[in-house]
């Protein structure tokens, strides 16, 4: 029986030309409107960003290590430890490695141009908007780093940002370069501490080579993102329709007949959960199939795309039994509708369908996570970006959980008798 | 079969059905005769355990159907005064698919869906879209979608709103070979009289929510076997007329239309003689006076004092 309201449903759809435009054909022009609009901003080959970052830099890398290298040198400590001690420190050059191999490699160059501000003009330069980013190394940086790294002294310093809010994008863009860059201090550092001392005395090299691999990671292409970004929206379009077909039948009373057939609302519920997945799954494979073909999009990791879509497919599934159920008992469309209307666009917003939601805040961000479309668009783009199914199996897991909550929910909200409002 | 004891539903304010008491018998068509409004759709939800009613019972073989409708729902047929139907599915696919919500498969189901098709004479449209259909083969498929099941009992509501005569006779011819050729019974609702005359064997007559008469068609006539149904037609309808006839204390339920006025008049009243008296007295030219048999609809005039489609 359950498979006979598949088979209705999925006659219903494709028979309905209108819906079928918009949840195939509108995601297609999306992708390749916002694909190409945005291209030029989003793509590593067209560099649109191009922000002036100042450099604030009160200390004197050199001195400082001479001035380490000195206090080694006075220490009482056996000769070959100081022999040891004063090779690492001189191959110890954090400021130099942040600013040569970091900022100035060709992929991060296009997008940031570092100039260096004199310390005396850091109070001038933060009441001006041209900077996105003000990055102030205070003064005995160097030395307190080599005394952390080598001599296990006081807690690791901090390199000071100064960020401009209007340019949240490329601000968000440098500190995450930094901040890479200041963790892989505190990983040799942790090296160190175990005792691996060659490890730490090669600590630039170990930086600068982990930097270079960060920085030269390929980027998404804007289409790439949309596809993702506008499938998984328009896959949420799918429960409010099966919401509202579901609604209809309860409306022209064709619900009524399943209700004279003894036909529970389980199985009913079933009925309306397996359709909505398997027309996501149908939505979602037919978008990435015709977009891996337009666009050269490719999927490597074929079974972690499978489980993924799936995932999604079943959180749209609850999300329809949940709408129907919420539409039964209020007795009119108004849950279907609000959902199209509002919270799709809400979690599309969120979730980062649009542009990436981290560029908002953090907040935001954590929140578009938490929405169906927002978990399942972090999983399909890590695995574009090569990530193993290991980095995106919480997000499965999350939809799975999603969809069994919603699931749990509609068992509630769904009028015992069926026909009650 | 079927009963209803004391069944009531009240909406909030409003008493939708008001202790209702009918019952139907193993091969019998009854008919629920009502204006628009009378309470007769939430009697048949009542009845065929739809929604529940504020107080009362309904019996299906003597067994309260309250706690478990599974018997009687399966006995039953439901036809709805809507179209029940998928218009983005054929008529086959719509039989196909209620079949299947009533465990119908297989081999079992093309024939049911195939029998109905013949049945609702769909078989040459069985493929055709319900979109396409016009209104009297809607309504036939809505009727063959509560078929397939084979029920005992058919419950049909108002199954003829809107459909062009042809269409109306075949339903009715269908109505009535359900019932000769499968001993089906059919509780029947309409506002049209002549359909309950024509396939009707008792009726209950009702309004604002109560049983206000019922019995076979002869017993309901019987109501008005003290009075006549005179219908006269004047010249130009003046309003001493009509004034004239108000103030006679022996015509009763008097309803004008254009030039023609229907009333009812004891049939120990010699009415001829008073309304030509009444014409002279007003200046009124008295075309045409017609002595009518009583029909449903003047029953219903009879006992409510309003016309049935009003």
């Amino acid at each position: 029986m359950i498979g006979a309201f598949v088979k209705k449903q999925l006659l219903l759809l494709v028979r309905n030309r209108h819906e079928v435009l918009i949840l195939l054909g509108m995601p297609l022009v999306l992708i390749t409107i916002l694909g190409f609009a945005l291209g030029n901003i989003m793509d590593g080959d067209h560099a649109a960003v191009h922000a002036k970052v100042a450099f604030v830099n009160e200390g004197n890398e050199q001195q400082e290590r001479q001035t380490f290298i000195h206090e080694i040198d006075t220490m009482n400590i056996p000769q070959e430890k100081k022999q040891l001690l004063i090779e690492a420190a001189h191959s110890i050059a954090p400021i130099t490695v942040l600013k040569q191999d970091v900022f100035g490699d060709k992929s991060v160059k296009k997008y940031i141009r570092i100039i260096d501000v004199p310390p005396a003009q850091l109070e001038k330069v933060r009441q001006k908007d041209s900077y996105a980013v003000i990055i102030h190394v205070p003064d005995g940086f160097t030395h307190q780093m080599l005394e952390h790294l080598l001599l296990q002294k006081e807690a690791p310093p901090r390199i000071i940002f100064y960020t401009n809010e209007e340019k949240a994008w490329t601000a968000e863009m440098v500190r995450q370069i930094v901040d890479d860059f200041q963790r892989q201090y505190s990983i040799a550092t942790a090296l160190h501490k175990a005792g691996i001392t060659h490890a730490s005395a090669n600590i630039a090299a170990h930086v600068n080579g982990k930097m270079e691999t960060m920085t030269k990671k390929e980027p998404l292409r804007a289409v790439t993102y949309y596809t993702v970004g506008m499938s998984v929206m328009f896959a949420l379009y799918i429960a409010s329709n099966i919401g509202s077909y579901a609604f209809e039948e309860k409306r022209s009373h064709v619900f009524d007949r399943m209700l004279l057939a003894n036909v529970s609302r389980w199985a009913y519920m079933a009925g309306i959960f397996l359709s909505a997945t398997l027309l996501a799954c149908l939505q979602l494979f037919i978008l990435y199939g015709l977009t891996s073909v337009i666009y050269d999009i490719t999927w490597t990791d074929i079974p972690a795309f499978f489980v993924v879509t799936l995932s999604l497919s079943l959180a749209v599934g609850g999300l329809a039994v949940l709408l129907t159920a919420l539409n039964f008992r209020t007795n009119s469309e108004q849950a279907s509708r609000f959902f199209q209307t509002v919270l799709v666009t809400i979690f599309s917003l969120v979730g980062g369908s649009y542009f990436p939601a981290g560029q908002l805040s953090d907040f935001i961000s954590t929140i578009g996570t938490l929405t169906p479309n927002g978990a399942s668009m972090n999983a399909y783009l890590k695995l574009l970006q090569g990530y193993h199914f290991s980095d995106v199996a919480h997000s499965v897991i999350y939809l799975c959980l999603f969809s069994i909550a919603t699931l749990l929910l509609s068992i509630w909200a769904f009028p015992k008798r069926g026909n009650e409002s | 079969m079927l009963e209803a004891v004391e069944l009531t539903k009240q909406f909030k304010q409003t008493k939708a059905v008001d202790r209702v008491n009918l019952y139907l018998e193993q091969g019998e068509i009854v008919g629920l005769l009502g204006p628009n409004g009378a309470g007769k759709s939430t009697t048949i939800s009542m009845l065929s355990t739809l929604i529940p009613p504020s107080s009362g019972d309904v019996r299906f073989h003597q067994k309260s159907t309250l706690k478990n409708p599974a018997m009687l729902r399966n006995a039953l047929g439901i036809v709805p005064q809507e179209l029940a139907l998928y218009s983005d599915l054929s008529a086959k696919e719509n039989l196909r698919f209620f079949g299947s919500i009533h465990r119908l498969s297989g081999a079992q189901l093309q024939k049911k869906v195939e029998e109905v098709l013949a049945l609702i004479g769909l078989t040459d449209r069985q493929n055709d879209l319900v979109k396409h259909f016009s209104g009297g083969m809607k309504r036939r498929l809505n009727i063959g979608a509560a078929l397939l099941h084979e029920p005992k009992l058919l419950i049909m509501d108002e199954p003829t709103v809107g459909i062009d005569p042809q269409s109306r006779n075949y339903i009715l011819e269908t109505v009535k070979r359900l019932n000769e050729e499968k001993q089906m019974t059919v509780l029947y609702t309409s506002h049209y009289m002549e359909e309950v005359e024509f396939l009707c064997d008792r009726i209950y007559i009702m309004d604002k929510g109560c049983i206000i008469a019922s019995g076979t068609t002869n017993e309901i006539k019987n109501i008005l076997s003290a009075e006549h149904t005179v219908e006269i037609k004047v010249e130009k309808l003046t309003e001493p007329f009509l004034h004239a006839l108000h103030a006679q204390p022996v015509i009763r339920h008097i309803a004008v239309q254009d030039r023609v006025i229907t009333m009812l008049s004891p049939k120990e009243v010699n009415i001829f003689r008073l309304l030509f008296q009444l014409a002279e007295q007003t200046d009124t030219v008295l075309m045409s006076i017609e002595m009518k048999t009583p029909t449903l609809e003047d029953v219903f005039l009879h006992l409510t004092g309003r016309a049935l489609r009003d």
